[in-house]
């Protein structure tokens, strides 16, 4: 009887526990496909759901770039490409015209982990960089799949290497090691790029292969920008 | 008695649903439930001056008296009783009208204070900075700048270090032996005899009657804003007219180091980070640090205690031995050491400076298989595979190896900066040019010419010069006073926002030590000017003025750009931590109420 008493009692405490953690706020690196807001609870001023993230994708010049609206490409622009991105959801994405290899395209996706707090009136000019280098583009279209990881370095602890070069820093990472921890471990994971991997079905529309077209907003060079329809319901946070 | 066996998935099931139900408090979802729509709006925080205690009384009418910008409180939470007579206008919120043609959801929240009025951005022609104003050009121009040959790495210039510095050290138990540590003879000085020195070892000061004198009637005229915390006590900063407060009220220490010490971590996601006394003018209550570039201050007196916001690992003060070595000084530290009639040495901290400046990094994996060629033979069957055939179609340049970049970082070096003693030597003092090099893209400059702040440029001041302006209470420009009020003290001037009180730390020798930027946000190739001027506030003369700048590693700094008002001496040295260390040495000694200027430039990496 006592034997039973005490399990009893561990059982109600585990619990209860249970409760108690899930109340903590994560402490992890951001998931990819999860608002941030969701990793915050309860935080102030932590990310809501509709704002749209400014990213500047540098793609190597000459390329094309390309987001979807309704499953469907829409009009490509030379890279850079600056776009408002919602966070947590993903994008797809089609890099055209690239050198050296005619008529080839590679189709990257970019989900947007966390958001940037840049001065009132200066989001566009300060977006979330990502570099998509030429040799990534040949291994993608080679077979192979490339994540990057974009983080936001701590300004004390960044090495004094130049930025302006038209490169960002950048760490290769090993096949057992995970690059969200990584970057994690280095600064604050902002936004992660998939490069090659599937490619679309030409004879017939595939959602899943856009992951809904969630809605975007194009910048053009003067900052200004466009909402893009979209077929997503942002009611149902299926991100 | 068999039911029993039932009581646990009972006292289970029920202690499921009490969790669940726990798992949703106020105002939170639950992390369990990844769909579920964030009900949380955005606070507005950063009006945190609803929360002004009332000490303040005339604020609303030295607001009047400043024309500054109409405060429409409309715009902002004013849930609080009192909030709309507080409202002061803080010049943090000195926004620019946001862009045309901007989508709609883009701002969240779109409750943002109404922009200032054109007419008041006019106000600040782009160059008022006339160094012909300052004093006529008597310096002639000196040896030259060190040339830089190489951009990174230990830097070393010149020879002879030290050896130009030749100056008499005086510690408090040599004051017998000589009257004033200076760079400049004792009979340059006839205002100090021994008998000063002799006197301060006797009464603590080397004016008898000012031993008896206090802060008058217990109060302080607070130039500028003073947000003080009903809760704490604590006074943050702000920009922006004049406040008298009462030194009682505000509930400090009278030997305080800091008025308004805020913790605000530089890093991660407490909820420390959230606190902060002052937020950026951004979208949002969330403003993650580690998208501003800081500079300036000592990471003990301006930074975070905790972690050490301005690049300083360790939590210790800057401190000067009595073989001129400095200690302690961190990545990003600006700080003046002077030595005082009596023979101290003295440390003084600037303000803090912050830059809206992400950088951004990438971290690479490559994954999937070897990419081969084989000749496949379909309809070769008479025909032998050729084994040297198979080899040469090999593609041996896709293979598992990872292809390394030109920017790969090896994450070790980043111990190499944990290291902020200044270990070299000096290299080489030479002198600078005139300050006809100044640059003049700041308008606001009369804060830095004359150290009067019109009302005129409190909203620039704010804007401009110092950035983001007030990361935190603590961080704000400070001004240092005890007995007598500084120049600066008065109903119509004055740059500061805050009082620092250590009297017993400096006695009658003060410095104060202000640093501005040219801008408030930079992208990377970007150049910014610094700009530090140094004021005597005190009533004795100061000696052996140094000015020590340790660029964080994102400030590179461009050789030749360092110019200074006033005869001093100029080094750049390593800091240890692949950045350098700027020190100015002020040739004369700094008068009561006399000043100077320093300005160099920096390339944002």
């Amino acid at each position: 009887m006592q034997r039973r008493f005490i399990l009893i009692l561990v059982l109600f405490f585990l619990s209860n526990s249970v409760a108690v953690f899930a109340q903590l706020p994560y402490s992890g690196p951001p998931i990819p496909g999860v608002h941030p807001g969701a990793q915050y609870p309860g935080v102030p001023g932590a990310p809501v759901v509709g704002y749209y993230q400014p990213v500047k994708i540098n793609s190597p010049s000459g390329t094309q770039i390309a987001f979807a609206v309704d499953n469907t490409f829409v009009e490509r622009k030379d890279a850079p490409y600056t776009a408002g991105l919602l966070l947590g959801a993903n994008y797809r994405f089609r890099v055209t015209n690239i050198r050296f290899n005619p008529g080839k395209e590679v189709f990257p996706t970019v989900t947007v982990l966390q958001r940037t707090f840049p001065p009132k009136g200066k989001e566009t000019e300060y977006p979330i960089q990502i570099d998509i280098t030429h040799e990534d583009l040949e291994l993608a279209l080679n077979g192979q799949f490339v994540t990057r990881v974009i983080y936001l370095e701590e300004p004390q602890s960044a090495l004094p290497i130049r930025a302006d070069f038209g490169q960002q820093p950048t760490i290769d990472v090993k096949s057992g090691e995970d690059p969200l921890r990584v970057a994690h471990s280095l600064g604050k994971p902002v936004a992660v790029v998939q490069i090659g991997g599937r490619i679309p079905n030409s004879n017939k529309i595939e959602p899943a292969f856009f992951h809904g077209s969630p809605a975007w907003i194009f910048f053009d060079k003067d900052h200004t920008g466009k909402l893009q329809p979209f077929t997503y319901n942002i009611n149902r946070g299926n991100f | 008695m068999s039911r029993l066996y039932f009581l646990p998935l009972i006292f289970a099931a029920i202690s499921f649903v009490l969790s669940s139900v726990s798992c949703i408090p106020q105002d939170r979802i639950c992390p369990t439930d990844p769909f579920a729509v964030n009900p949380v709006s955005i606070p507005d925080n950063r009006f945190e001056i609803q929360h002004t205690n009332t000490t303040i009384p005339n604020a609303q009418n030295n607001l009047n008296a400043h024309n500054l910008n109409t405060y429409n409180s409309n715009t902002h939470n004013s849930n609080h009783p009192q909030a709309a007579s507080n409202h002061l206008p803080n010049a943090n919120y000195a926004v620019l009208p946001a862009p045309q043609n901007q989508p709609s959801g883009y701002y969240l929240p779109t409750n943002y204070p109404a922009p200032y009025p054109q007419q008041n951005q006019n106000q600040f022609p782009p160059n008022q900075f006339q160094p012909n104003q300052i004093q006529p050009n008597q310096f002639q121009p000196q040896i030259t700048q060190p040339e830089i040959t190489q951009t990174r790495g230990i830097q070393h210039v010149g020879i002879q270090p030290k050896e130009i510095r030749q100056v008499t050290f005086v510690r408090n138990d040599q004051l017998n032996q000589s009257p004033y540590p200076t760079h400049k003879p004792a009979d340059n000085l006839p205002n100090y005899t021994p008998n000063y020195a002799q006197n301060y070892a006797q009464n603590g000061t080397t004016n008898p009657q000012q031993k008896s004198q206090n802060i008058d009637n217990g109060k302080i005229r607070q130039v500028g804003v003073g947000l003080q915390d009903s809760d704490s006590g604590v006074l943050s900063a702000g920009v922006g007219g004049e406040v008298e407060v009462d030194v009682d009220s505000i509930r400090i220490d009278p030997s305080l180091v800091n008025i308004g010490a805020r913790i605000v971590a530089d890093s991660g996601y407490n909820q420390e980070e959230f606190q902060g006394a002052w937020r950026p003018n951004s979208g949002a209550g969330f403003w993650p640090p580690a998208e501003y570039l800081a500079d300036g201050g000592d990471g003990l007196t301006g930074g975070n205690k905790k972690t050490g916001a301005d690049g300083g690992h360790n939590n210790y003060p800057v401190t000067v031995d009595q073989d001129w070595i400095v200690r302690n000084l961190d990545i990003g530290d600006s700080v003046a050491h002077f030595d005082t009639i009596d023979g101290k040495t003295i440390v003084e901290a600037s303000n803090r400076v912050h830059i809206y400046s992400p950088r951004f990094g990438a971290v690479r994996k490559i994954e999937g298989v070897i990419n081969t060629d084989h000749l496949t033979e379909i309809g070769g069957i008479n025909q032998k595979l050729s084994i040297s055939k198979e080899k040469s179609s090999q593609n041996i340049g896709f293979t598992a190896q990872e292809s390394k970049t030109g920017y790969t970082r090896n994450r070790d070096d980043l111990m190499a900066i944990k290291s902020h003693n200044i270990g070299a030597q000096i290299d080489s003092l030479q002198g600078t040019s005139g300050y006809s090099n100044f640059d003049g893209t700041m308008s606001y400059a009369n804060t830095l010419r004359l150290s009067k702040l019109g009302s005129a440029e409190i909203l620039h001041l704010a804007e401009g010069c110092k950035n983001a302006i007030v990361w935190q209470g603590s961080e704000g420009i400070n001004i240092k006073a005890t007995y007598h009020a500084p120049m600066s003290i008065s109903e119509e001037e004055g740059v500061a926002q805050l009082f620092k009180i250590n009297s017993e730390k400096t006695g009658n020798s003060k410095l104060r030590l202000i640093k501005v930027a040219s801008h408030k946000s930079a992208k990377s190739g970007d150049i910014i000017v610094f700009t530090l001027r140094f004021d005597n506030l005190g009533t004795e003369p100061l000696g052996n003025v140094t000015i020590l700048d340790s660029l964080t590693t994102r400030l590179e700094f461009v050789a030749g750009s360092a110019v200074s008002s006033v005869a001093s001496g100029f080094a750049v040295e390593s800091n240890g931590a692949d950045s350098f260390t700027l020190r100015f040495e002020i040739t004369d000694p700094l008068e009561p109420k006399q000043f100077g200027v320093v300005q160099f430039k920096c390339r944002v990496l």
